[in-house]
């Protein structure tokens, strides 16, 4: 007689890790490729008649910067995610959670300075158009989707909040020393800019 | 050519800015994540209903071990966690996540014999 068979939660358990892992991998995949467009579009352009930051000083801008880490932690997820969906098993490792959560909180702040204090000066096509597109808008707006639907399965604490804001606080120390205390009249202010 | 913000924006907006939009996401990723686990733990008491869950982790190791998902043994602690939330028999997660393992080689041998 056949052995009744056991009631493989396996099936289900899988399929919902499986789409977890998926809805992960292709939200990150997104914002690594629209970083990486983003940043090779300023690379290439020499000259740009609104923006004197293009080229390899367009690192020297908070918008490429906190992009490129957004971008970081994103890629540092893909390898759990297909290993996710090969295991059937979604993990991820508490400090990358708050690396990625750091990259978001800046990209978060790209956003909003661009919408509310550089749109209303420069323009709203200006400032979303060309490779402003996917830096001031695309892969801020996605960091915080794939950060809030789809990143982890533990709940924050507080202290995290703290480290999220330390690479913004790194950038606005340089930033103070460079045209505060050097001065762009010395040179050294021209190089960094929001 | 280069917009340049006010300092004093950077320090009486932006930083406490910082901080608002880190809050803001924490609390957005929490309440999703809270979410998501009662949905599961929802989807999973439907599913199962009063299945055994030492029964059902037992499967899983099996299965995990035949199918050739992996040749080191991982427990998935999360899911057995979110199993024990579907059962009321007061199960332990020290307990399940010893059977797990158990499972695994015990499929190991039976595949070795066959």
């Amino acid at each position: 007689m056949k052995a009744p068979r056991i009631l493989n939660p396996r099936n289900i358990v899988n399929r919902m890790e499986q789409a977890h892992c998926l809805f992960t991998l292709i939200g990150c995949l997104i914002v690594v490729v629209c970083t990486a467009a983003g940043v090779i579009m300023n690379l290439t352009t020499i000259y740009d008649e609104n923006f004197d930051h293009m080229g390899i000083r367009t690192f020297c801008m908070f918008t490429v910067n906190s992009n490129i880490l957004a971008a970081a932690g994103m890629f540092m997820v893909l390898p759990y995610a297909v290993d996710g969906l090969r295991m059937k098993n979604w993990r991820l490792p508490r400090w990358l959670v708050v690396f990625v959560f750091s990259g978001v909180t800046c990209v978060a702040l790209t956003f909003l300075v661009s919408l509310f204090l550089l749109s209303p000066v420069k323009g709203f096509v200006l400032i979303f158009t060309g490779s402003r597109f996917f830096l001031h808008g695309v892969c801020p707006l996605l960091c915080a989707a794939a950060f809030c639907l789809a990143i982890s399965d533990r709940p924050l604490s507080g202290k995290d909040t703290v480290y999220a804001v330390i690479p913004v606080l790194i950038y606005a120390g340089l930033y103070f020393v460079m045209v505060v205390v050097i001065g762009e009249k010395h040179g050294a202010g021209g190089i960094f800019t929001v | 050519m280069t917009t340049r913000v006010p300092v004093w924006i950077p320090a009486v907006l932006i930083t406490p800015l910082t901080w608002g939009i880190a809050t803001l996401l924490r609390l957005a990723h929490n309440h999703s994540c809270v979410k998501r686990l009662q949905y599961k733990a929802e989807l999973y008491r439907q599913v199962l209903g009063n299945a055994d869950v030492r029964e059902i982790v037992r499967e899983m190791g099996r299965s995990a071990r035949l199918s050739n998902l992996s040749r080191s043994i991982v427990v998935p602690c999360r899911v057995i966690d979110l199993l024990i939330a579907t059962e009321k028999r007061g199960r332990s997660r020290e307990e399940l996540c010893r059977v797990y393992p158990d499972a695994w080689l015990s499929a190991g041998n039976e595949k070795t014999k066959g």
